[in-house]
């Protein structure tokens, strides 16, 4: 439901150019040809009652409480669905109106329960607010049929539906249609019978229903609520924050009552979600009072000691301590930091800084190592900025849509509702993936083409369908002339044009049919706006970076750049992704990605810190790791990652950890990593501080502290603290101050402070002098870096292939309801969907093995093995298994190998070969890890749960 | 070989193959580039060593690119590719960064 | 001997399969046709003779030798002479009951495909001109200018169009869309070829409910036949499922589009974003039908006929307790009396009539004092009722009005796609407070509450279901009050 008070215009805005001017009323309003008459009356604050109409959802007409007279036509048509024309003179209150609106609200009446004051919406219900607008007084009917003993539906952990209390608006259903769409919700029965029945009359929670929340949203009344609201009362009060979770970046009205978080609401306003929302953020906040969260900073001196609580000047002085004694016996370049995607700009600014210029090296790496390094290094290459080409809004104005190596209705399932409306509207998907993925086939949404290729010839496939662009005379020849380096392209179009890179001679390798690849080429070039959506399934490869230019390469060979409805968009994993490499957290670049080399920069940087920067790269994360094992690499400083689960050879990084003298945790919970820390320093939650998070379409947004942080400190001030008791001064007073230095040294944000983000809502960098309101679409008239850059993409077989002992190749994504590490929706009531990891096996590989569904399996490779339960099905190929990895349980990156990126050690996540069999139970690591987690989470003084 | 030496040969030989590829005539300079500009200088100088006694598993264009880096020249800043309308033809073929 | 025996749903049902059957085994070579429309002599046999052919009906099985040796008790002989027959005019019926509902060749003699091949000879914009000075309206109850549709849905923008015909004959006593259907398929699909070429739409669906099998059957034969003919033009059949509310146009258009049959509020009109949101052209099946004639024997000769603005012929359907139930095709202006009495017969249990329900159970009923009313849109628009498909019910005097106004909330209730309050809610209040009416609780209140529910109703429905709902029930408060026990039954005046 709508916020009290947050204006509903009823119907969605008109497009159209043209204007017509009428009278509403007596006034006169002029109003986009094709708005609705409700809304242009709601334009001049004339409000009509409504029951069925909101403005998130295309007008339906059902409620009959709109109607309206207009002069010179009969009847009383709806005011949501009738659109205004020029010179129409229409009424919205007349004796007659009263009368037809009162007689529909006395039926509504006649059949809805009269317990307003213990009703959960009591004070926030639109039907009690209509009843009261009409004037509503009496009910005749007497006693009749009605459907007030209709059973409540408890079923979804985080709301209820009672059916009781529901007028059948079918908002929530044009909602899940419309906004959602997933189809999960439908009218069953006709007329008086009719109700609204998730799936085919089943519960919530078993239904197709994707707990995204948008029903909820859309309810009139109180029969979608949150339980949350009819536990604690409806919210008083709200702060628009940002969301915590995937790179989508959805903003939110986080409503309070109190100091007590209510309800997390999308924000209409919000230039990411629309309005939108998935189960993660709409719902799974509950672990930010999690009883495991750590409240209070901890220390020992051997990672098999207890911890033991201490407060915050011991736990800084004896981190700083450390760090100093280490730099004095093993060099400055002895320690570093890793800055989080999960923490804001604010804060990652201020950790690399801490290392460059309090530690005096560049050894900080960030967490974007193990997902988009290569779109940073392969966009940076061909186009001149590390950084998707759109915003989240051009897939409106798509024609034919490439995914690549993404699954958004789990992995950003928020920008995927926005997919699947421009799919239903008519555009075209070509989805290249191993698995079909769900978008592949959905309700109303279907790909032209799927190529299904195997794991690992994602280069191969490109450079075919590059081929056939260069080769069929599809390229954009204008685009290419005026656009990009002529020689670079005459030489990438020789070299594409071999009959070696032809689909026919690469279709052996990637398993895709030739014809498949052809047909997809000559859509994507020829369908009208191309855009080429991708994530980790691209970069997460030995040629990951190489993936990136051969999509890089497409769009500028077929002219989609440079304007909306085109472009090269990587869908970014964390929220802040894009941000933390905005900030410098890479060894090589300060922040706006200039090199450590680059004399003006270092300049400009020792102007404003005070001290000098290393001219030379500092350590990748698997570097230090190594480093460490080498005895070259002492320290760590981890703001909010949990290297061990994430990172790929769990082994290898166990080992370094354990070698390193004072590894510092900064996190929410105890996670895998602090298993080997000698400090633990607990983090604060995105609801309890400021700053800003920047999206993957590089939208900078706010994080509003809606409450006080319970460890006491936000991260920034903990990074503060630890900068100053190491000697480094640092004295901010809020993060708005670190967001000015960081636009002072920055020129992609040169424009930005949170002046400017309060009154614009949100800004996309660069913004600067040239583009003071930042910049929707790159690359318009000409590239960042000048001419486009065509590179040739030669195909390179990973080292990793299947053969006798390993014949079958493991690739790992995500799951909707789980994010990344899981160790925040582990701790909500998301588990109940997915409370373990899953290996999934086609029907012909489980056969060959013996393998029932739900059967324990032994995934082993040669880098080590894990058991987890197998799940049959045929969404993957023969060949191939998949599993995802938010279960420390599962200890998938046990099983994934050293491999990694040619250009930035990205890890290869996405193929591993392996073999599967059936299993008994855990293995030997599974057993030592479990008790070597268990020893070491052990507080001195707090009895083991 | 230690454990870390021989991650070190496999990610050279690994740019060095890419960048045959890439730039088929050029490839020794611009895996020379790379590494000069993403490397940590304890890894430069440890793969420097290694090539000095005898380079065990190093591809023929690595060794060539080491070597150059053992000579201590600076490829010129990356940076340019950041800054607005700047054209792109420059002294070193790779724009990595 | 050749003889002629229908093979129309209602002739199958009082034994024309059996009475054919008989035939052939006599060595009586029979020609299945579709009913010529007047029940009381179903089944008919016709026998082919020199001077033309000679009917005998109604006939059994056991009687065949009588037919063929002409001794029949019940001989007509030329059955277009009989008055009921004599007196119409058949402009869409002409060759129902006469040819061979899938004979091409039967078709083509009987004046087939004129049409379509003039229309294809004219340039589309001069098809939609001739549509529209034929003043032909839209025959599912409408009345809307069928022209003025085509000429939206051919102004219309888009790079599909499509025709819908609209075969989902659900009102009560109406049967002339499955006899047309049964009786002369070609010449719904001719009409339809020609609508395909008057708008640009290469593609056309008969929608049909499931409950005429007959109908899905012969039009299915007849599509196929005339595939060849009619191409490029493709056509279709798709099978409803039998809620009345799929009649709706919209429900219809979302019903074949394999979505919950709901009313979609209009604008978007479906000339404009119709199926699929292409701009269709969604007519009943007897308007497409009157096509043919139009173009075959030109605008003036169609608009030349008829009353007032309502021009050309209505195929009546005369059903309830009347003598001759059937089909009656004739030019608009005949008056309700003429229909009942002259044409009807009377009453079929001799009783005197006590009121008619015209356009299908969400009509009005009328009393016989208003039998001058003129068939007319107009006309009935202003005595409070409607024509609809023209469906004309009898009942005589021992009609309960009361019941029949609970009938007419019951069956919006059974049939109420449940989308909007009125109609949804409505109709079962309607019922409720009906029966207290019936019980006698409280009649003069009840009777106030139930007119404010038909104003409700009548002004905030969605669609015809809800909003026509009180035709039925307005007229039995307001021409047979006494029926219902209230001291005061007068309604506000609106």
């Amino acid at each position: 439901m709508a916020w009290r008070g947050e204006i509903d215009l009823g119907t969605p805005p008109a497009v159209s150019q043209a204007m017509v001017t009428l009278t509403i009323d007596g006034r006169r309003v002029t109003v986009p040809e094709g708005t609705s008459l409700m809304r242009a009356a709601a334009l001049i604050g004339t409000s009509i009652p409504k029951l069925c109409a909101t403005d998130s959802l295309e007008a339906f007409g059902s409620c009959r409480l709109c109607l309206v007279e207009i002069d010179g036509r009969a009847g009383y048509p709806a005011s949501c669905t009738t659109p205004a024309a020029q010179g129409m003179a229409v009424r919205t209150q007349t004796d007659r109106l009263k009368q037809l609106r009162k007689g529909v609200m006395e039926l509504y009446i006649s059949d809805h329960p009269l317990d307003c004051l213990t009703c959960a919406a009591n004070g926030d219900c639109e039907l009690q607010d209509q009843a009261g607008a009409v004037g509503l007084r009496a009910v005749r009917y007497g006693d009749g049929a009605n459907h007030l003993d209709q059973a409540k539906d408890s079923s979804n952990p985080y709301f209820d539906f009672d059916p009781s209390k529901c007028i059948v608006c079918s908002r929530c259903v044009r909602a899940c249609d419309e906004v959602q769409g997933t189809f999960a919700l439908t009218i069953e029965g006709m007329g008086f019978a009719s109700k609204v029945s998730p799936s085919q009359s089943e519960p919530f929670f078993s239904s197709e229903c994707v707990s995204c929340g948008a029903c909820v949203q859309a309810c009139p009344t109180a029969t979608l609520i949150e339980k949350k609201v009819a536990e604690t009362g409806t919210p008083d009060r709200f702060e628009v924050t940002t969301c915590a979770y995937c790179g989508v970046g959805c903003t939110f009205r986080a409503e309070m009552r109190g100091e007590e978080l209510v309800r997390m609401v999308p924000w209409k306003e919000g230039k990411a979600n629309r309005g939108h929302s998935c189960v993660k953020g709409r719902f799974a906040w509950g672990y930010a009072n999690h009883r495991e969260r750590i409240l209070s900073p901890m220390i020992r001196a051997s990672i098999d000691d207890p911890w033991r609580e201490v407060g915050w000047d011991e736990a800084i002085a004896h981190t700083a301590s450390e760090f100093r004694r280490i730099q004095a016996e093993h060099g400055k370049r002895a320690i570093g930091g890793i800055t989080s995607s999960r923490c804001t700009n604010e804060e990652t600014f201020l950790v690399q800084k801490l290392v460059r210029a309090g530690f005096g090296n560049n050894n900080v790496d960030t967490c974007a190592r193990v997902c988009h390094s290569p779109t940073g290094y392969g966009l940076k290459t061909a186009f001149g900025t590390s950084a998707g080409t759109q915003d989240f809004d051009s897939v409106m104005a798509a024609d034919t849509i490439i995914l690549i190596g993404a699954n958004p209705t789990d992995g950003h399932p928020v920008f995927a509702s926005r997919l699947k409306q421009r799919l239903r509207q008519g555009a075209k998907l070509i989805v290249i993936d191993p698995r079909r993925i769900d978008i592949v086939r959905s309700p109303h949404v279907e790909a032209a083409h799927h190529l299904p290729l195997r794991p690992g010839t994602n280069v191969a496939v490109l450079t075919a369908v590059a081929h056939v662009i260069v080769t069929e005379g599809l390229v954009d020849e204008d685009f290419v002339r005026d656009r990009c380096d002529r020689a670079e392209f005459d030489d990438w179009a020789a070299f594409v044009a071999d009959p070696r890179h032809s689909p026919e001679a690469t279709e052996s390798l990637t398993t895709v049919p030739a014809e498949s690849v052809r047909a997809a080429a000559r859509l994507y070039a020829k369908g009208g706006n191309g855009a080429i959506y991708y994530g980790l399934g691209v970069t997460e490869h030995s040629q990951g970076s190489t993936t990136v230019l051969a999509i890089a390469n497409l769009a500028m060979a077929t002219g989609n750049l440079g304007r909306a409805g085109v472009g090269v968009n990587p869908l970014r994993g964390q929220n802040n992704v894009q941000g933390s490499c905005d900030m410098g957290s890479f060894p090589h670049e300060l922040s706006g990605y200039r090199h450590v080399s680059d004399d003006a920069a270092r300049a400009m940087f020792r102007a404003l810190w005070g001290a000098d920067i290393d001219h030379e790269p500092g350590l990748r994360i698997p570097n230090m790791l190594g480093a460490a094992i080498d005895g070259e690499f002492k320290a760590l400083y981890i703001q909010g990652e949990d290297i061990l689960q994430s990172d790929p050879d769990t082994r290898h990084v166990a080992a370094g950890l354990a070698a390193m003298e004072c590894v510092v945790v900064q996190d929410l919970f105890l996670n895998e990593t602090a298993n080997y820390a000698h400090v633990f320093l607990p983090g604060s939650t995105f609801l309890e501080k400021n700053g800003t998070f920047t999206n993957a379409e590089r939208r900078i947004q706010r994080v509003r502290k809606v409450m006080r942080p319970l460890n006491g400190l936000e991260d920034w001030e903990i990074t503060q603290k630890l900068a100053q008791a190491i000697g480094y001064a640092m004295a901010y007073d809020h993060p708005s101050q670190i967001m000015d230095e960081i636009a002072a040294v920055t020129p992609t944000f040169a424009g930005v402070s949170y002046d400017r983000l309060d009154a614009l809502g949100s800004i996309q960098w660069p913004c600067n002098d040239a583009a003071p309101e930042g910049t929707p679409v790159m690359h318009l008239d000409g590239f960042v870096r000048g001419k486009g850059k065509f590179v040739r993409t030669e195909y390179v077989a990973t080292e990793e292939r299947a053969g006798p002992r390993f014949p079958l190749l493991l690739t790992t994504g995500r799951i909707l309801s789980q994010y990344n590490v899981g160790a925040q929706t582990r701790r909500t009531e998301n588990s109940r969907w997915h409370d373990e990891d899953r290996l999934e096996i086609h029907p012909h590989d489980a056969e060959q093995r013996g393998i029932l569904d739900g059967d324990w399996v032994k995934v082993a490779s040669r880098a080590g093995d894990t058991t987890l339960r197998a799940l049959v099905t045929d969404r993957v190929a023969p060949g191939v298994v998949y599993t995802t990895f938010h279960h420390p349980a599962t200890q998938a990156n046990v099983v994934t190998t050293d491999n990694s990126d040619w250009a930035t050690n990205c890890p290869e996540y996405k193929v591993t070969a392996v073999q599967v069999g059936r299993s008994n139970g855990p293995t030997d690591w599974q057993e030592r890890y479990d008790e070597r987690s268990r020893r070491s989470r052990r507080i001195e003084g707090v009895a083991a749960e | 070989m230690s454990a870390t030496t021989d991650k070190l040969v496999r990610m050279v030989n690994q740019i060095a193959t890419e960048f045959e590829g890439q730039q088929p005539g050029n490839a020794v300079a611009a895996t020379w580039d790379h590494l000069w500009h993403f490397w940590d200088p304890r890894m430069r100088d440890r793969i420097v060593t290694h090539l000095d006694t005898g380079g065990e598993g190093l591809s023929a264009t690595s060794r060539a690119a080491i070597a150059r880096l053992g000579s201590r020249a600076e490829p010129q800043s990356q940076t340019r590719a950041t800054e607005f309308g700047v054209d792109a033809d420059g002294n070193t073929e790779s724009d990595a960064g | 001997m050749r003889a002629f025996v229908s093979r129309d749903m209602a002739s199958v049902g009082l034994g024309a399969d059996e009475v054919a059957a008989a035939l052939i085994a006599a060595g009586v070579e029979v020609v299945r046709t579709g009913s010529r429309g007047l029940f009381r002599i179903e089944p008919l046999v016709e026998i082919e003779t020199p001077d033309g052919r000679v009917g005998c009906g109604p006939v059994a099985a056991d009687e065949v030798a009588a037919v063929i040796d002409g001794t029949h008790r019940n001989r007509i002989g030329d059955v277009a002479k009989l008055p009921f027959f004599a007196s119409q005019q058949r402009f869409t019926f002409a060759r129902c009951g006469i040819v061979d509902p899938l004979s091409l060749a039967d078709y083509a003699a009987h004046g087939g495909w004129i049409g379509l091949d003039r229309a294809r000879r004219a340039p589309p914009a001069e098809v939609v001109a001739m549509v529209r000075e034929s003043g032909l309206r839209g025959r599912g109850g409408a009345g809307f200018s069928t022209g003025i549709k085509w000429q939206t849905a051919l102004d219309a923008p888009g790079d599909a169009k499509f025709i819908v015909c609209n075969a989902d004959e659900g009102d009560s006593g109406t049967f002339a869309d499955r006899m047309l259907m049964e009786g002369d398929p070609f010449c719904l699909i001719e009409g339809m070829a020609i609508a395909g070429h008057a708008v640009g739409a290469a593609r056309g669906y008969v929608y049909i409910r499931s409950e005429y099998p007959f109908a899905i059957e012969t039009m299915r034969a007849a599509i196929a036949l005339a595939a060849e003919r009619i191409a490029p033009f493709a056509l279709e059949v798709r099978v409803g499922a039998g809620a009345y509310v799929c009649g709706e146009e919209t429900a219809l258009l979302d019903s074949i589009e394999g979505k919950r049959g709901q009313v979609r509020a209009k604008p978007p009109l479906p000339a404009i974003a119709g199926l699929f949101g292409k701009p269709t052209v969604i007519n009943n099946v007897l308007t497409l039908a009157a096509v043919p004639f139009i173009l075959a024997n030109g605008a003036e000769a169609y608009a030349a006929i008829g009353f007032g603005r309502s021009r050309g012929t209505m195929p009546v359907q005369l059903a309830g307790n009347v003598r001759n139930g059937g089909l009656y095709e004739i030019g608009f202006g005949v008056t309700l009396g003429e229909l009942v009495d002259d044409v009807g017969g009377g009453t079929e249990s001799g009783r005197p009539v006590r009121a008619v329900q015209v356009g299908g159970p969400l009509g009005a009923y009328f009393p016989a004092s208003m039998f001058d009313l003129p068939f007319d849109y107009e006309a009935f628009a202003a005595a409070g009722g409607l024509i609809g498909h023209a469906g004309v019910t009898v009942f005589d005097d021992g009609v309960d009005m009361m019941r029949m106004a609970r009938f007419a909330m019951e069956f919006c209730a059974a049939e109420s796609c449940g989308k909007c309050t009125p109609c949804r809610i409505g109709s079962t209040r309607g019922v409720e407070t009906l029966d207290r009416i019936i019980a006698g609780d409280r009649p003069d209140e009840n009777v106030a509450l139930l007119r404010d529910l038909c104003d409700t109703m009548r002004h905030g429905s969605l669609c015809a279901l809800g909003g026509f709902t009180p035709f039925p029930v307005l007229s039995a408060l307001d021409h047979f009050g006494e029926d219902f026990g209230a001291a005061d039954i007068a309604g506000p005046v609106e």
